[in-house]
């Protein structure tokens, strides 16, 4: 994981994650999808044998959230819900060696 | 969230999640497959192959074999101070040495002597090569962590696959009791229950319809939930089932955190 910023607008933000692949760069777009203030979230894969995505975020500008700050807090509710998983696994994984 | 182990024996883990969505899921599945660590044979050395089998196809079968991975004790290649030249700390050696006397000899898995005890085939009954009368193999081994991402012999599982958790519905007033359903179905999900028709095991349902179908007055309905998750990991032997999806969530949320770690200072 080697991020680098491609385009930094107020509104638009533009990041390459080297070496990610679908699955975190598919989970950070439903991520930031579900935030109201999100005008655009997407990703591209220039070539399936470059593992380069591009994510893209754009805001509306009319409710004035600025694109990194709508992107950090989509990463901290997915490490929380990652938090939450990795806390659920062991607790379920203790249960069932009692049982 | 909520986690629920529904069975876990030697090395096959199947567990309910509710409460995630279907790209947390598939993370989860692709973090199993290419991120999570494991011990494979990178490379070998061949002191003598007089057998029948190039030393190419011999190598290539030595790799495949899924080795028991002692994650605490070695390094990937990339982390370990040696700086991947390779050192006791990111890597093992294996040897095998076996010859035939008078009849046929079949070299396995289980031939191979490891430098460290907890580092060894998961099965010692893979078959590697026939040896004939008087050919004999002298091999040095050398095993190393990688991950699925590098070659698809790291990856410490052999299945990972998550599939929705399925509704089964009978409309008792169109039911007729035919029993139609009962028969067809590959699972066993329909029994007969004091004369009314009932449902068993509805998470073993492949959702396949084949009931559905069969169905003449159209009383059952198959559905699913899209916000649980039936997960089944199968490991290759090389780490637990339960440890693969521990380890998975680590790796996930050290890759969610180098990225905030990086957009927090933008
Ligand atoms: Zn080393």
């Amino acid at each position: 994981m080697k991020p680098r910023v491609i385009e930094q607008e107020r509104y638009e933000l533009k990041i390459e994650f080297q070496e990610e692949d679908h699955g975190f760069c598919n989970l950070l777009r439903k991520t930031l999808l579900e935030e109201p203030a999100v005008e655009f979230a997407g990703y591209n894969i220039d070539h399936p044998l470059l593992a380069s995505p591009i994510v893209t975020v754009r805001t509306k500008k009319s409710s004035k959230r600025q694109a990194k700050v709508v992107l950090r807090e989509a990463l901290e509710k997915m490490l929380a819900r990652t938090e939450e998983f990795r806390k659920d696994v062991n607790q379920a994984v203790s249960d069932y060696s009692v049982d | 969230m909520d986690i629920m182990i529904i069975h876990r024996q030697d090395d096959v883990i199947h567990f309910l999640v509710e409460g995630i969505d279907v790209a947390f899921a598939n993370a989860l599945r692709r973090t199993m497959l290419t991120r999570v660590p494991a011990m494979a044979i990178d490379e070998v050395l061949v002191l003598e192959n007089t057998s029948v089998m190039y030393d190419e196809i011999l190598a290539h079968r030595l790799g495949l074999i899924p080795l028991i991975t002692d994650l605490e004790s070695y390094n990937l290649p990339q982390d370990c101070d040696c700086e991947g030249k390779g050192c006791s700390l990111c890597q093992c050696t294996l040897t095998l040495e076996k010859e035939s006397g008078s009849e046929d000899v079949v070299v396995y898995s289980g031939d191979l002597v490891s430098q460290d005890p907890k580092v060894n085939p998961s099965t010692g009954e893979i078959p590697l090569v026939k040896l004939a009368p008087n050919q004999r193999l002298i091999i040095e081994a050398y095993a190393r962590l990688g991950t699925g991402l590098e070659n698809a012999k790291f990856q410490p599982v052999s299945t990972v696959a998550y599939k929705y958790v399925p509704i089964v519905e009978v409309d008792k007033d169109k039911c007729t009791k035919c029993e139609a359903c009962v028969e067809v179905c590959p699972k066993k999900i329909f029994v007969i229950d004091k004369d009314t028709l009932a449902t068993q095991n509805t998470l073993d349902c492949t959702m396949c319809e084949l009931c559905v179908q069969e169905c003449e007055p159209g009383a059952i309905t198959i559905g699913s939930k899209n916000d649980a998750f039936l997960f089944k990991v199968e490991s290759s032997g090389a780490l637990a089932p339960e440890a693969i999806v521990e380890n998975a969530a680590d790796t996930l949320k050290k890759r969610i955190r180098v990225s905030l770690d990086f957009v927090g200072k933008l």
